[in-house]
């Protein structure tokens, strides 16, 4: 074998390396990653939003506030309504909270929030997110740890990947060459919908509440502060089809037998790590319970949410951080028509819960 | 294992290239040794226990052409000779085609009264048989003939008869050309090794995004239920599975070329552009050459060939086309589709003894060359019909819309029709339509840019291996062949 003949093979086989690992990645992220947003892959780009969202409230160096948790927390907090409220200049206020998300899934999105400059973060702590995750195969825990980790970066990692369960962790994708494998798989999906658009042969999507801008666009910043919010089909049943008292019977007794635990599962782990990070990186934390319907408290049995007010106690106290509980301390006032069902609040509801949160938001702001 | 699973390029390759080349150095018998252990290794990986088959099929062959070459009896050699071709196509016979026979003639005898019905035995064909039997069995012919030499040692034309990278599908190689290249040392040529890489990389480029993507369509198409009476989705379905098969089994061929290549074997080609074919006998010299030119030499021209008439000529055809047919698969398909082509070759033949092809020519200069290409291509797609279709209802129903008999004409519906990856499957049927066509024009894309400078054939590879692994379906297709 000649060297000159070696020399060639070799620098045949780099450049061929070189090509595949600055193409493959980068193809599957741009083409994928918008389409995972926009609701086109995935029946609500809200799931995936979280990354693009901080990059966002990252770029804005005007003082933030970002509520993250449950549908709850997404229900009821219109950061264009606290920004209009606050009395802090320039200061805004970011919703990233995800329907039937769970600490267990949004400390996937801390190491980024972490260090994204926001000042204060709202934490949801709901009495209905203390549960024990179980072991095995779980479709909605499968698709939000897919989708949130494929579209990461290596800087999105941290101690939270110890905190899943081992069963769960098939689910991560922890590097750049699972990520890639990850993304491939959509992408050939990806590209026959870019096509269909260049070719005009796309479907009428429905413009709903599943509808989000594109990153970037002015739409999107608005979108991170008030976002749309769908109908609840609960509130149609409620108002239209049953009498309150049997609805009460019925829909809201079921959704009030949970009994939250007061430590030991991951969920706890989860809202640990995400206060510690948070405090780590000199953001202020507020835990907030959030408020529940009127009608759904007398069918508690006593001490059914004891769970739920150690661990709010037990984290205020541990890692001395500011608690609204609109839960059990300051539920005076929450009355039926600020609420779509048991659990959500309506228009009514967030211009509430946006009246109540803004003074003491502000006065975190301002210190 | 196989040449679309990871292992293949992870370990077994490169592995059996390095041992090749440590042994190399040693002797030339070490590294056929190397060789040949390899090849067994893959075939166990392959097949499992089916590789005891080969194992039959070579001692058979190596006694059969010893005692031929060594004897001057032609009592004695024409015994070993049928001895040879009593186990090959016993074991052809039994492993592949046994339980054909038997619901041949279940079905043969069910409206004779108290005729008992015989169980199939359920029989797993064995990978890769009807080529390797073939090889061996070629090999004592031309012993028998004295056309060639028996190999010295066994160890030899052990490693001629299971060299994995032809092993499961082919092509099939002839001894002599075999044996002068295993006889001198393993030459490691850098340009030969970039080559060799090339053909690899282009057959999974070919099979794993072209070849796999298409084949969802024709999955589809050929599905219950599918509305086969419109003559556009026939027509797609065809198309899509032509550029199925040739895309899965030339990429066989390429990386099985590829892989020799490593080791300082060259292969025989197997495919030349057979889409471009402007004739029935054109496609046939295009298209699975080295079978073509085992059934020529073994078959037909014993058969009588061209030299004895039209009656002799009739039978060798036929005969040959319906036996290439049958050596495909056990099913009255592959018959039909080798009685077609058979009907096809001696319609050619036809015009070319009564000269109308030169009348023609004469009277359509121009069109001559286009009108004969798209008529072949018009019945060579209409045969895979036969080939991709067990389902006979089925079959009858795509052949008749494929030729526009009670068929109706509606691309709207044709395009709701097919599966949920449209734009792209349509755009990986033009990009193989225009690189068929080129690679045809400049004598063969891939050995084109085989031989460009480091940076470009570093771009182009990674670019075709990118876009492989960017587009490969989720779940790869066997290769067809491997059921041959």
């Amino acid at each position: 074998m000649t060297r000159e003949g070696l020399k060639s093979l070799i620098s045949s086989l780099f450049v061929c390396a070189v090509v595949i690992i600055s193409i493959t990645p980068a193809f599957t992220y741009v083409v994928v990653q918008p389409l995972i947003i926009e609701s086109r892959l995935v029946t609500f780009g809200r799931y995936a939003f979280a990354s693009e969202a901080i990059d966002s409230i990252a770029e804005d160096e005007s003082p933030s506030v970002v509520g993250i948790g449950s549908s709850m927390m997404y229900k009821a907090f219109d950061g264009k309504c606290m920004e209009e409220l606050s009395g802090v200049e320039n200061s805004k206020f970011y919703n990233l909270a995800i329907p039937a998300s769970r600490p267990y899934t949004d400390m996937m999105q801390i190491p980024r929030l972490s260090s994204s400059g926001t000042d204060v973060v709202l934490v949801e702590v709901g009495s209905n997110l203390l549960f024990q995750m179980s072991e095995g195969p779980n479709e909605y825990l499968e698709f939000r740890f897919t989708v949130q980790t494929m579209i990461q970066e290596n800087a999105d990692l941290g101690a939270w990947t110890e905190i899943v369960l081992p069963y769960h962790q098939k689910w991560l994708y922890l590097n750049e060459y699972e990520r890639t494998v990850a993304r491939q798989e959509w992408f050939v999906e990806s590209n026959e919908i870019i096509l269909e658009r260049l070719f005009d042969l796309e479907d009428e999507q429905d413009i709903d509440f599943r509808f989000l801008p594109e990153p970037g666009s002015n739409e999107w910043l608005d979108y991170l502060q008030r976002p749309g919010w769908p109908a609840s089909v609960i509130d149609n049943e409620w108002k239209r089809k049953m009498s309150m008292d049997e609805y009460n019977e019925t829909v809201l007794m079921k959704r009030s037998n949970f009994e939250p635990l007061e430590h030991g599962t991951r969920n706890h782990a989860a809202l640990e790590y995400i206060i510690s990070e948070l405090i780590e990186a000199d953001i202020e934390v507020v835990l907030v319970g959030m408020p529940h319907h009127p009608h759904k408290y007398p069918y508690l049995d006593p001490g059914q949410w004891d769970g739920y007010n150690h661990t709010l106690e037990n984290l205020a106290e541990t890692y001395d951080v500011a608690v609204v509980d609109f839960t059990w301390q300051e539920k005076e006032g929450w009355v039926n028509e600020h609420f779509s069902d048991g659990n959500h609040l309506d228009d009514e509801g967030r211009d509430e819960f946006c009246e109540r949160m803004t003074p003491l938001l502000d006065s975190l702001l301002e210190s | 294992m196989d040449f679309t699973t990871i292992e293949y390029y992870q370990w077994f390759l490169p592995c059996t290239f390095i041992l090749a080349i440590i042994a190399n150095r040693k002797s030339k018998n070490l590294r056929i040794w190397v060789l040949t252990l390899m090849s067994y290794t893959f075939f166990w990986y392959a097949s499992g226990w089916h590789f005891l088959l080969l194992a039959v099929s070579t001692i058979t062959d190596w006694v059969a052409g010893k005692k031929i070459s060594t004897s001057t009896e032609d009592l004695v050699r024409k015994r070993w000779l049928r001895f040879s071709l009593f186990v090959n196509l016993g074991l052809l016979g039994v492993f592949k085609y046994l339980d054909f026979l038997i619901e041949t003639l279940n079905l043969v005898t069910l409206k004779i009264p108290e005729s008992p019905e015989i169980a199939a035995l359920g029989i797993i064909l064995p990978v890769g048989i009807s080529f390797y039997t073939f090889q061996t069995m070629s090999y004592t012919i031309d012993i028998y003939r004295k056309k060639s030499k028996p190999y010295k040692k066994m160890v030899h034309f052990a490693c001629y008869a299971s060299f994995f990278p032809q092993l499961v599908a082919g092509p099939i190689v002839r001894a002599d050309e075999f044996k002068k290249q295993i006889d001198s040392p393993m030459e490691i040529n850098p340009t030969v090794i970039r080559l060799g890489l090339t053909l690899i990389i282009f057959g999974i480029f070919k099979k794993l995004m072209i070849g796999d993507n298409i084949s969802l369509h024709v999955d589809y198409i050929f599905s219950d239920g599918m509305p086969l009476d419109n003559i556009l989705l026939v027509w797609w379905g065809s198309l899509c599975f032509g550029i199925q098969i040739y895309c899965d089994f030339s990429a066989y061929t390429d990386i099985a070329i590829g892989s020799a290549y490593l080791f300082g074997i060259t292969l025989p080609e197997n495919f030349d552009t057979p889409y471009a074919a402007r004739s029935p006998q054109d496609f046939w010299r295009r298209w699975h050459i080295s079978l073509s030119t085992w059934l020529r030499d073994y078959l037909y021209i014993p058969l009588g060939g061209s030299r004895g008439g039209k009656r002799t000529l009739f039978i060798a055809l036929m005969g040959t086309m319906l036996l290439g047919g049958l050596w495909h698969g056990a099913s009255w398909n592959f018959i039909l589709w080798g009685f077609m082509h058979g009907l096809l070759l001696l319609a050619h033949r036809y015009m070319i003894l009564t000269n109308w092809n030169i009348t023609f020519s004469e009277k359509f200069a121009k069109s001559y060359l286009v009108i004969g290409w798209f008529v072949t291509q018009y019945f060579v797609f209409m045969t895979w019909l036969i080939f991709r279709l067990e389902n006979t209802e089925m079959m009858w129903r795509s052949l008749k819309t494929f030729v526009a008999y009670d068929a109706i004409w509606d691309p709207v519906a044709a395009w709701d029709n097919l599966p949920e990856i449209k734009i792209i499957t349509c755009l990986f049927v033009l990009i193989f339509i225009l690189g068929h066509g080129i690679s045809g024009r400049i004598g063969g894309f891939k050995h084109w840019f085989g031989k460009q400078n480091p940076l470009v054939w570093g771009f182009i590879s990674g670019i075709l291996l990118s876009a492989t692994f960017l587009y490969q379906p989720a779940e790869t297709v066997d290769f067809i062949y491997f059921q041959f």
